[in-house]
């Protein structure tokens, strides 16, 4: 019995290390919001320092946050969803290195709203805008654009954004 | 920002409408064969989205003489419920043909983000979203001659999709009768069901997961449905099943089925107290949940349709209005945005 209840109230801590080196201490049962992490526990691979190799100091900064607030013990439904709109306001690069983080880590809802709000952000913009954003450069040639365009030209009318963010 | 991979990118597409997706196309080669592979899929959240017809009167003064006309207007309902003009997915080379009887262009049936348009005899098959329409089906000389133009308002029409031989096939309720029509073989055969069919074709069919549910055949799936509850409409929210009952003239309460062909899943939505219809109404059937959780019917009377929106906050309802008025319908449909395309049943 004594040991049962013990292993209720007492908390477990993780420390998780960024690609910059910088270590951060959190609780166990937040951090299993992350699959990946939670796979390491499981295995036993947590008793030192988790390296995150693809995760910068920056962005699991921000990631930290996010599953703080969406731990089941503290938060309340109404200050979650103000969290989430305020989270992704954040500029378009940090919340496409969240996304990279979260598919790493394996954290199925902070994919989801990260990939709904980039989404967002980007439905209405030129695709030389998403071009720059995602830096990819064009491999068509000006001909072979041309026939993209022509196939749906009403795709390509209206008020378009050009703005990078 | 470094290189994306593609599966974080095919994550971002999947969520974006349409038309931004046509627009992305000329982003990159990668990104257009992702975009164009089969394997791609849309999430299905907030796709939900209605098609609109009606008919405007116009006049054209020709060198001989002043035609009077009307014209098909189709509009685009999405989810900030604002209604968009859509071009007109029936042409002819030149231009946009006339359609000379209000009647004559009808929705009969969306599965899989395509709309089966009919027009005189003619049935296409459009997806609004790639504005793409192929003419795909023509009704039989059978039942044009026994039934003439009693089709356009007396039968009630659904579209599904046979997944075993990768064809949709058409329904048409009419009377007696109940003819189902392959878009690939194009042969149309009269079928017989375990239902009242007499009673079917005043029903309203809705496609979920390409089959077909009605009011008739989904009252045995609810257990909840005693004698003093009756559906009044059908509908898909957010890739679930929803109906709209009326409740011992209480009220209107809106369910869901939260898993599909689990009876035991349906969850109430909404009650709404009072939709400002008529007793004479035909159906009324929930299709978009907005963002700030607003929901949006439409309300089918005897020979219009409009639409309406409920606000729970508030417990209002309120009309969609255009330029100040109530806006009536000629036809409404719902559908769930994709790229499908319809060029395979030509």
């Amino acid at each position: 019995m004594a040991e049962a209840s013990s292993s209720i109230t007492e908390k477990f801590f993780l420390t998780l290390k960024s690609s910059d080196g910088d270590e951060f201490v959190l609780e166990e049962s937040i951090a299993i919001q992350s699959i990946t992490i939670k796979n390491m526990v499981e295995d036993g691979c947590s008793s030192s320092v988790i390296p995150l190799s693809k995760v910068d100091t920056e962005t699991l900064i921000k990631v930290i946050e996010y599953m703080k607030m969406h731990s089941s013990t503290s938060s309340n439904e109404e200050e979650i969803e103000n969290f989430d709109k305020k989270f992704v306001s954040n500029s378009i690069n940090t919340i496409l290195n969240i996304l990279e983080a979260a598919n790493f880590l394996d954290i199925n809802n902070l994919l989801e709203l990260c990939a709904e709000a980039v989404a967002n952000r980007i439905k209405n913009k030129t695709p030389e805008a998403v071009r720059k954003i995602f830096n990819i450069t064009s491999d068509f040639t000006p001909e072979e654009e041309a026939e993209i365009r022509n196939e749906t030209p009403w795709a390509f009318e209206g008020n378009l954004d050009h703005s990078l963010d | 920002m470094a290189d994306i991979p593609n599966e974080i990118t095919i994550i971002i597409l999947s969520n974006l409408p349409v038309k931004s997706l046509l627009r992305f196309k000329c982003v990159s080669e990668s990104w257009r064969s992702l975009i164009s592979s089969p394997t791609f899929e849309l999430s299905n959240h907030r796709r939900e989205r209605a098609i609109t017809v009606t008919y405007t009167h116009y006049s054209v003064l020709t060198r001989w003489s002043f035609e009077e006309n009307y014209r098909p207007l189709f509009r685009f309902i999405n989810e900030q419920l604002t209604l968009e003009e859509l071009n007109c997915p029936l042409k002819e080379k030149g231009g946009e043909i006339s359609v000379p009887s209000i009647d004559n262009c009808m929705f009969r049936g969306s599965c899989h983000g395509l709309i089966l348009l009919n027009f005189k005899r003619h049935l296409f098959l459009w997806n609004p979203a790639t504005q793409s329409c192929t003419k795909v089906l023509d009704i039989d000389d059978l039942t044009l001659r026994k039934y003439g133009s009693f089709i356009t308002t007396a039968a009630s029409w659904g579209l599904c999709f046979d997944s075993s031989k990768n064809d949709y096939k058409v329904v048409m309720f009419i009377y007696d009768s109940v003819a189902i029509a392959s878009l690939k073989t194009k042969e149309w055969r009269r079928v017989k069901l375990p239902y009242d069919v007499c009673s079917m074709h005043s029903d309203a069919w809705i496609t979920l997961h390409g089959r077909l549910h009605s009011k008739t055949s989904l009252k045995s799936n609810y257990r909840g449905v005693g004698l003093d509850n009756v559906i009044v409409g059908l509908g898909v929210l957010d890739e679930c099943l929803c109906m709209t009952c009326l409740k011992s003239y209480k009220g209107f309460e809106i369910l869901i089925m939260k898993e599909y062909g689990v009876k035991e899943s349906w969850t109430p939505l909404f009650f709404i107290k009072d939709l400002g219809i008529g007793l004479l109404f035909g159906l009324a059937a929930p299709f978009i949940v907005t963002e700030n959780g607003k929901l949006a019917l439409i309300i089918r009377e005897r020979d219009s349709q409009r639409i309406v929106i409920y606000n729970p906050k508030d417990d209002n309802v309120r009309d969609i209005v255009v330029h100040g008025k109530t806006y009536l319908f000629t036809s409404v449909i719902t559908y769930v945005e994709s790229l499908s395309s319809s060029e395979g049943y030509y």
